[in-house]
């Protein structure tokens, strides 16, 4: 007989007890799944509403199925082996591609950072804060919160943070779209065969599949101590955590496509976009929006270095964690504090061509993301790893299309960047 | 001479007539020395539908730029898989995870430094430094080059980052099936304080963890679980049967064992309670029954207790005899029949006093003790106002309880005082 004594066991019996079993695993999937709409990610998606309208609305819909299919493996893989995404590919598939896929996230994720810090430096700018001040401010903002911190307040903290992603939603609504358009839009795929929709639909894809999110879901999961038994409520979380992304990136796209494509209004940022809202849909829907950029920015910005530094090292077998003194853990403390600081500074230096780096940003990522994805669905196959848990039949069909066509998108998109510039 | 096993790794290997056979894929080693000796090399050809040949190491001549074999290439015939080994490099020790018994940490192999005499290998270190990442990665000589261009007297050049193959637990574990696959015992685990052994399993994947754990001697299973969180406690426990949960949790102080067992479902304590012989289980529902925020929950009831009419040298055989069941042997308590506490007597006090004195005599009559219903913070108040390290816990008759000693306060304390345990290897 073997016991089984976890205390999450004597709960009260019913419905109720699964609301709480959730509650306590829940957290990577929807966290995972929120910094995703980041500074970039809100970029991405106002200029596909401007620029497009709801043409792109109906991508949506499978861009979800796409990451909950993708984040379910990794979540699994987290669970089963209780091992994170860097620690698994070094094991099975050596120290060389574990090295130059790091380097690769390293470079993109350092990209990234620094457009959370400039996303955080627009979006308060419009409230007439100057970046002067507000850069180094949530710089040290995000240093003390995540090293004095520990991990379960944090972790609380950015749940916290989630719910204001809701800002969008109510700007959304006061854009005041035409709802029957909507729906239509939603549902009827429409597409044009040019090439700047097509990297617009591209980039959709690209800036909500990307690779490092799924290194910092499994980790977490692991970090978090997640059962076997507990696995699908842990599965809950991601799928909640994919469809809020979507649900809030679909509001973005309606505000923007309601107001702005609808008056011709073209824009270049996240930051463009909550001021042109402004003079046309009032000013709560232009200062919501802006908020909900900054609640973004700060949050990618504290969770993108941490994650980082943590399987970077994790993947080189350097001590990581913040529950380490610097002395126990130099290269990930040295790390961490590397890309805050220079990510902050990087936004200060007037004329930094920041949008060719987000560009290259975006092409590493795109580089790198086949890779990974070939490599977890390998892994998440391998009977000794995974042992009962590997992918069913079914499964395995759902997820290769999936990250065969996600594959197909970012060469094709890889290509015609390249092409174009 | 020294080599390192990346650089062997993909090497030609030719047979007695010259000709090749295939290149090298990997070493398997027999662990039961006490530096492990190579016993075959695996060889494989191929790569597309790639096949593996095992060759014993008596017909390996050499090996370094190539491998050479004493037989010719005919003689040795490839399959499909490769065969069982109890422990090969490539499998079970380059880029995996094992312990540094010395620096008492979970460690990630980069390299295996090998060491050739004559025809034999034999593991002498692993290698977890950067040279060795750089190594593997093929750069290793244009790096040293240009190192050696702008700083000539880097310590990158000297810095090699070793630990002696004696210190290595390598944890090759069967994934699926949760076993170790090593018939070498994890002796030198014991000699690991026990909230440093927490820390390692916090940093292990779970198969490695549990199979760690199934492998260790009960008493190493028990200072294990004193030491790590609620969460891997929970974790480890539920992977044993419960006639081994029972015998673990009969090696742990009994104070200890009821911290575990409070948090379990009432059922399941009873069950367990009932396989437990009987003087340990009344021990424990004793201490169960008290709040886990008072005296009474806190004590230990690991103490010496002597009776009021026996003599100094009598006393001092009886606490020898204790010596190796309780949690101090500084302090005894004076008892009468009824266990009623009458008195304390400190080791000291019983070796200064002549031999043939009644106990009653020398104990010092109505000691400063607590009730069992008291407060954590009064047992703090007291221990600290009477300069006392041990206090004894008594109920409303004045029956002698327990003990509290003063690191068990001290962690309480320290947990109100920061609002966190006194050692969490917990997450980061």
């Amino acid at each position: 007989m073997k016991l089984k004594l976890f205390r999450r066991q004597f709960l009260p019996k019913g419905a109720f007890r699964t609301v709480l079993i959730f509650l306590s695993v829940m957290g990577p999937g929807i966290i995972t799944a929120n910094i995703d709409n980041d500074a970039g990610g809100i970029t991405t998606y106002s200029v596909a509403g401007a620029s497009y309208g709801y043409m792109l609305l109906w991508t949506l819909i499978p861009v979800t199925l796409a990451l909950v299919v993708v984040q379910e493996m990794c979540a699994r893989m987290g669970v089963v082996t209780g091992k994170g995404l860097a620690d698994l590919i070094r094991e099975n598939y050596g120290v060389k591609a574990t090295f130059y896929i790091m380097i690769a996230l390293l470079v993109a994720d350092f990209g990234n950072t620094m457009a959370e810090f400039s996303g955080v430096a627009a979006s308060l700018e419009i409230f007439g804060i100057s970046k002067y001040i507000s850069i180094p401010l949530s710089a040290a903002f995000v240093w003390f919160l995540v090293v004095k911190g520990t991990y379960r307040r944090v972790e609380k903290i950015f749940l916290v943070a989630s719910m204001f992603y809701i800002t969008y939603i109510v700007s959304g609504f006061l854009a005041e779209p035409d709802w029957t358009e909507v729906a239509k839009m939603t549902f009827v795929p429409t597409f044009q065969l040019n090439a700047p929709f097509l990297v617009m639909f591209m980039g959709v894809v690209g800036t909500t599949i990307t690779p490092w999110m799924q290194f910092y879901l499994q980790s977490s999961v692991v970090e978090k101590g997640i059962r076997v038994e507990e696995y699908k409520h842990s599965r809950l979380d991601v799928i909640i955590g994919g469809f809020m992304t979507d649900i809030v990136a679909f509001f973005i796209i309606v505000a923007c496509a309601a107001v702005l494509y609808k008056h011709q209004i073209s824009v270049e940022t996240a930051a463009d976009a909550a001021l042109a809202l402004g003079p046309l849909a009032g000013k709560y829907a232009s200062e919501l929006f802006a908020f909900g950029l900054f609640n973004a920015s700060l949050f990618s910005a504290s969770i993108l270095p941490l994650a980082t530094a943590y399987y970077v090292c994790e993947g080189f077998g350097w001590e990581a964690g913040v529950n380490k003194k610097f002395r126990e853990a130099p290269q990930f403390y040295s790390l961490f504090t590397f890309l805050i600081v220079v990510g902050a500074l990087v936004v200060l230096i007037p004329g930094f061509p920041l949008i060719r780096v987000m560009l290259l940003t975006q092409v590493v990522n795109g580089m790198i993301l086949p890779f990974v994805l070939i490599f977890m669905l390998s892994l998440v196959n391998n009977k000794e790893i995974m042992g009962d848990f590997v992918n069913s039949r079914t499964f395995n069909i759902i997820s290769w299309v999936t990250v065969v066509t996600l594959i197909l998108l970012t060469v094709t998109m890889l290509i015609t960047s390249f092409l174009g510039h | 001479m020294f080599v390192f096993f990346s650089l062997l790794l993909n090497k030609r290997v030719l047979g007695a007539n010259n000709r090749k056979v295939g290149v090298v894929y990997d070493i398997s080693f027999q662990l039961s020395e006490q530096f492990p000796r190579a016993i075959s090399l695996i060889v494989s050809n191929g790569s597309l539908n790639r096949k593996y040949a095992d060759v014993p190491w008596e017909y390996v001549e050499g090996i370094n730029e190539v491998a050479k074999l004493t037989i010719p290439s005919e003689k040795i015939s490839f399959n499909q898989s490769h065969g069982t080994y109890e422990f090969t490099l490539r499998r079970d020790l380059l880029d995996q995870q094992v312990v540094d018994t010395f620096n008492r940490k979970v460690i990630r192999v980069n390299d295996v430094h090998l060491l050739r005499v004559d025809r034999e290998l034999r593991v002498a270190h692993v290698d977890i430094g950067v040279r060795g990442l750089v190594r593997r990665l093929g750069w290793e000589k244009p790096l040293d080059a240009a190192v050696r261009l702008l700083s000539p007297s880097s310590p990158y050049l000297k810095k090699e980052h070793f630990i002696g193959w004696k210190y290595i637990q390598p944890l090759a574990v069967h994934p699926v099936k949760g076993t170790v696959r090593l018939s070498v015992a994890y002796k030198d685990l014991a000699q690991i304080p026990s909230a440093d052994l927490g820390e390692i399993m916090v940093d292990l994947g779970s198969a490695e963890r549990v199979a760690l754990f199934k492998s260790l001697d009960l008493k190493t299973q028990a200072r294990i679980l004193e030491g790590v969180s609620l969460d891997i406690q929970e974790a480890l426990l539920e992977e044993l049967e419960a006639k081994d949960a029972v015998r673990i949790l009969e090696q742990l102080p009994p104070d200890m064992g009821a911290d575990i067992l409070e948090k379990m479902p009432v059922h399941l304590v009873q069950q367990l309670l009932g396989l437990m012989e009987t003087t340990r289980a009344k021990k424990l529902s004793m201490l169960l029954s008290y709040s886990s925020e008072s005296a009474g929950g806190l004590m230990t009831t690991e103490y010496i207790s002597l009776p009021h009419t026996i003599t100094v040298a009598e006393a001092i055989s009886h606490i020898k005899e204790m010596t190796l069941k309780t949690e101090t042997i500084y302090y005894a308590y004076i008892v009468d029949e009824n266990h009623k506490l009458l008195g304390s007597v400190s080791l000291k006090d019983l070796l200064v006093a002549q031999p043939e004195q009644a106990i009653a005599d020398v104990m010092f009559r109505k000691p400063i003790s607590v009730h069992v219903n008291d407060t954590v913070r009064s047992v703090a108040f007291k221990l600290d106002k009477y300069n006392m390290v041990v206090i004894p816990v008594i109920n409303e008759g004045g029956i002698l309880q327990g003990i509290i000693t003063i690191d068990d306060i001290l962690s309480k304390v320290i947990s109100i005082a920061w609002k966190r345990r006194a050692r969490t290897p917990a997450a980061s």
